[in-house]
């Protein structure tokens, strides 16, 4: 069982990861806590839903649809929120509470679209198979968002460093004054760093509401303090530290349930998100920002 | 007012209404009050979850009791006397529930309540509603104690605790259940009293309980660490006590953690099509009581579902069934008391009758410590998904 | 109107009015931090941690109101004390996420300590005792301290922190100091406000202590303005008398609200008050220089 549990706490974290990537993404590069990633990533999975069971497109092209859904939704909050924002010179809390509204009225959105309904992707996007070694059992849905958010950790990584994007990126996170000397368009690679961020936060819907068999206007609302919590303990703009964090808070969560205190799981997740930032506010892997005054 | 606009916009559709209405009334069998001299348009207070958290629940009770409302005045029942709905929206909040109670109360003078939608609301308003001395009947909250709240406050329906145990005394012999696991949302205070309540159920049928899990709510979705744990107990019957959406995704995740044969209970929250829809074939081998069902034979059932179906052109649910049935309970007692008088629909409610409800296998009911008496359904999900009425063999 | 007309209507909207007082205290306790630049969002946990404080206090002990209230404030300082050194070294963000999770922490809590709290049931049969009256009391009294603080020293120290934070330093201001203060001020008025909440809403779960509580706490807030304090009482005084004209769109309730703060943040960022000040300032205008008229004619 433990084995078992093992592999339930990382499946578990590596959607987080995915979740927290696009979160930290557009962080790093913008000095943004976009809270409405988590509406983006819900839009997600109703449009891959939609996809599939109004339209009967086939798996693949609905998760490419609606991958490239979240990724024009949160290019369009950036087009239409973020940007008249910067431009007005908006502090970093007026970023986080416009965030907080957009994030409402996306969810408030959803549940009109939804019809508050809970929905699930029919029977068989998916083959059902089942494999079972070792006492562990691992299904084909969960083997595919294994290997899926592997393959999107290695690409996001080599994005950010081996590509002229990523290096654009990279260096708006670093200084945007300095992007704009070297002569790096900064508006559109914002556009671009949300647009990715987007559809981290989509994939990882379209993932969970195929792999929990729940699509629901609610679903997004854990994974927005829970991808706090893996930032903060990964570190703040370090791609490896986020994986590293999401995947502990997917044990902790589960072994939170092994040792028999389950129901204070949200009490240990955020215990050690606080413990972190009194402590050490620069996460696991985080380079020596200034966090502090 | 409406019933006379929706007369006006579409003639052929009221009058069939008016004439199942008039069916409805005619079968009622209450004793029949002094009918009051004089026409009197006696305003009753809706407070409802009409926005918020818990509105898809509100708004389903609220077309169902316009359509009750509709029966009432047209068809006479009252003699020439009418009820006036004052809808009020308390938007899933609790002091929003509390205010438009002591609106509804001081402001718009109603002469009794029907209504509110969630249990919190319910424990939040309900005391108002005994302070003010406004008779009042909820009709959706199952959370226990509110039967403890005062002499003015009365329940159209009651908490699932005494059927579930009931369930479970008749499942355990009849399946042979020797060790069971119970799972439970930890934020409702429903499934936190169910928990214990079920445990001590089973244990006084001799059933072991090898592992009690809780889930958290909102938008979580992933069960998989609790069933794992469960499943390495190996239960013969798993207790699932969690809202309606996360039902389905549960029992798919219990198959998938390895509980293949395990049998399911659980409570109301099993009744709907979501759940079967999500669950699929997983469903099968679940088991659950109901106060309620859409085919249920009683005829005012019958009769009540079919003028449901022809208005809003499909089928009731729980919340509208219960919005439904607090209109005409109120309508009874209005009949009685044979005025708006606070006092006298007081004392009304108070005196002993029989009601006619679209509820349990009786439909016949009365009130006992101000809860509705009734019996329940038993249903078992077949492996096609199907609904079939479990007899307990 | 008449006097018992008036009584009437008192009657009738008592939770309401009640509600939207509360609501100011609490905005005005969020006021103070932000106008120190301080990002605090733990405003909904110390009101939590006052009103279990005091509805504990009144139904296990049958401690008498004042006693309860004053409890619920000293506790929620005494948290916010051993808090607030390593909460202050943080800025932006991660005072956000730091005081946000503490929110999270306290509401899990509140769910699962079933012993002190009655867990998900909630606390049931709190003493009636606060009326409007009591609450208006606080609030006028709140308010005329943080009036009287604008215009002092320290007022002017927190604007100096909020505006520039190293220039402030510069100018030789205790920066930690003054948010210090300003943390523990939001601290006491929050724990106030839910203190006096338990007594006025009886009833106390913890799902009224979510994230939802503290968005309509920014809303207030920031919809009014932090110009003046009037800004955040203003806010909330709308905010929640807002139902009535909204009726229609009750469905709709939270994606007005959501987009009622993204405009407000991008186009109004000072709030309500800031137009109202201007309509006041040209109205001014206008009649001195008609007076002038009147003079020189």
């Amino acid at each position: 069982m433990l084995l078992q549990q093992l592999v339930n706490g990382i499946i578990a974290g590596s959607v987080y990861a995915l979740f927290a990537l696009g979160f930290n993404l557009v962080l790093g590069a913008m000095n943004i806590l976009n809270v409405a990633q988590g509406a983006v990533f819900t839009w997600s999975a109703l449009v891959g839903f939609y996809l599939i069971k109004v339209y009967g497109l086939p798996f693949p092209l609905a998760l490419l649809a609606a991958v490239a859904a979240g990724g024009l939704l949160n290019m369009l909050i950036e087009v239409l929120v973020f940007r008249p924002l910067r431009n007005r010179g908006g502090s970093a809390m007026s970023t986080l509470v416009a965030s907080i509204g957009v994030s409402m009225i996306l969810i408030s959105a959803a549940q009109t679209a939804s019809d508050a309904q809970v929905e699930r992707f029919p029977f068989g996007t998916l083959p059902e198979i089942q494999w079972s070694a070792l006492s562990v059992r691992l299904t084909f849905t969960q083997a595919v968002v294994l290997v899926t958010t592997l393959a999107t950790m290695i690409g996001t990584y080599l994005l950010l460093h081996r590509t002229r994007l990523g290096k654009a990126i990279r260096t708006m996170a670093f200084n945007e004054r300095t992007a704009k000397m070297l002569g790096i368009p900064t508006e559109s690679v914002a556009r671009w760093t949300f647009f990715l961020s987007g559809a981290l936060g989509g994939l990882a819907g379209v993932l969970l509401g195929l792999m929990f068999s729940t699509v629901h206007f609610l679903m997004g609302e854990p994974y927005v303090l829970k991808g706090f919590a893996a930032i903060v303990i990964g570190g703040f703009g370090s791609v490896i530290g986020v994986i590293v964090a999401s995947i502990m808070i997917g044990l902790a969560e589960v072994f939170s349930t092994v040792i028999g205190v389950g129901a204070f799981r949200d009490v240990i997740i955020f215990g050690m998100l606080f413990m972190f930032l009194l402590f050490r506010p620069n996460g696991l892997f985080g380079k020596d920002e200034e966090v502090r005054p | 007012m409406t019933t006379l606009l929706n007369r006006v916009a579409r003639p052929v559709k009221a009058a069939s209404r008016q004439a199942q209405a008039l069916v409805i009334a005619g079968a009622l069998t209450v004793v029949a009050g002094a009918p009051s001299a004089s026409a009197e348009d006696i305003k009753i207070g809706v407070p409802l979850s009409l926005s918020g958290s818990v509105a898809f629940a509100g708004t389903k009770m609220r077309e169902a009791m316009e359509l009750a409302f509709e029966e009432v005045n047209s068809s006479g029942y009252l003699g020439a006397n009418k009820l006036v709905p004052v809808w009020a929206d308390d938007r899933s909040s609790q002091p929003q529930g509390i205010s438009v109670t002591q609106q509804l109360a001081l402001r718009d003078n109603v002469s009794a309540i029907v209504g509110y939608t969630a249990s919190n609301i319910c424990l939040a308003s309900l005391p108002v509603a005994q302070e003010l001395k406004v008779p009042t009947l909820q009709s959706d909250c199952v959370v226990p104690g509110l039967d403890a709240i005062g002499n003015y406050v009365y329940n159209g329906v009651r908490p699932y605790e005494s059927f579930v145990l009931e369930l479970v005394d008749k499942l355990v012999p009849a399946k042979q259940i020797k060790t069971a696991a119970v799972i439970y949302l930890r934020e409702n205070p429903v499934f936190t009293r169910l928990a214990p309540a079920i445990t001590k159920a089973f244990e006084k049928n001799g059933v072991k309980v090898v592992a009690t899990e809780a889930v958290t709510g909102g938008g979580d979705a992933d069960f998989s660490a609790q069933l794992t744990a469960i499943a390495n107990t190996k239960p013969d019957i798993l207790a699932i006590l969690t809202l309606g959406g996360q039902v389905g995704p549960v029992m798919v995740q219990a198959r998938r953690a390895g509980m293949e044969k395990t049998l399911f209970i659980g409570e109301q929250s099993f009744d709907s099509a979501d759940v079967r829809r999500i669950a699929g074939p997983n469903a099968a081998g679940a088991y659950y009581p109901s106060h309620w069902f859409a085919d249920s034979p009683l005829p005012r059932n019958q009769a009540y579902v079919k003028a449901y179906r022809a208005k809003y052109n499909r089928d009731p649910d729980t919340f509208a069934t219960n919005g439904y049935n607090g209109v005409w309970l109120i309508a009874q007692i209005v009949k009685k008391a044979g005025s708006g008088d606070r006092a006298k629909i007081l004392a009304a409610m108070e005196s002993p009758g029989v009601y006619e409800t679209v509820f349990g296998t009786e439909g016949k009911t009365k009130f006992e410590n101000r809860m509705l008496t009734m019996t329940p359904f038993f249903f078992t999900i077949g492996a096609d998904g199907k609904i079939a009425r479990f007899e307990g063999k | 109107m008449s006097l018992s007309g008036i009584e009437l209507w008192l009657r009738i909207y008592d939770h309401t009015i009640a509600t939207a007082l509360i609501n100011s205290i609490v905005s005005l306790g969020l006021y103070i931090s932000l106008r120190a630049g301080l990002f605090n969002l733990s405003v909904v946990a110390f009101q939590a941690l006052g009103a279990y404080t005091a509805g504990i206090l009144a139904l296990r002990l049958n401690l008498p109101t004042p006693l309860g209230v004053i409890a619920g404030v000293a506790i929620s300082l005494l948290i916010g004390t051993v808090l607030v050194f390593p909460i202050l070294r943080l800025k932006g963000h991660y005072l956000a996420i730091a005081t946000l999770s503490f929110g999270a922490i306290v509401q899990a809590l509140a769910l699962n300590l079933d012993d002190l709290t009655n867990g998900p049931g909630g606390l049931i049969g709190v003493p009636k005792t606060v009326t409007i009256w009591h609450l208006l009391i606080v609030l006028i009294v709140a308010l005329y301290c943080t009036w009287i603080v604008q215009f002092s020293r320290m007022g002017r120290a927190w604007d100096a922190i909020r505006t520039d934070e190293s220039a402030a330093r510069a100018m030789g201001i205790n920066v930690e100091h003054y948010r210090l203060i300003a943390f523990l001020a939001t601290t006491a008025l929050s724990a106030l406000a839910g203190a006096l909440w338990a007594h006025v809403n009886r009833v106390i779960v913890p799902s009224e202590f979510g994230f939802g509580q503290l968005t309509l706490a920014l809303v207030n807030t920031l919809l009014g303005g932090i110009s003046s304090p009037i800004g955040p009482v203003l806010g909330a005084i709308i905010v929640s008398s807002m139902p009535d004209w909204l009726y229609k769109f009750e469905q709709h309730r939270e994606a007005i609200i959501g987009a009622i703060l993204v405009v407000v943040v991008i186009y109004l960022p000072n709030g309500l008050v800031a137009p109202l000040r201007a309509i006041k300032a040209a109205v001014a205008r206008r009649f001195r220089r008609a007076a002038i008229g009147a003079a020189g004619g």
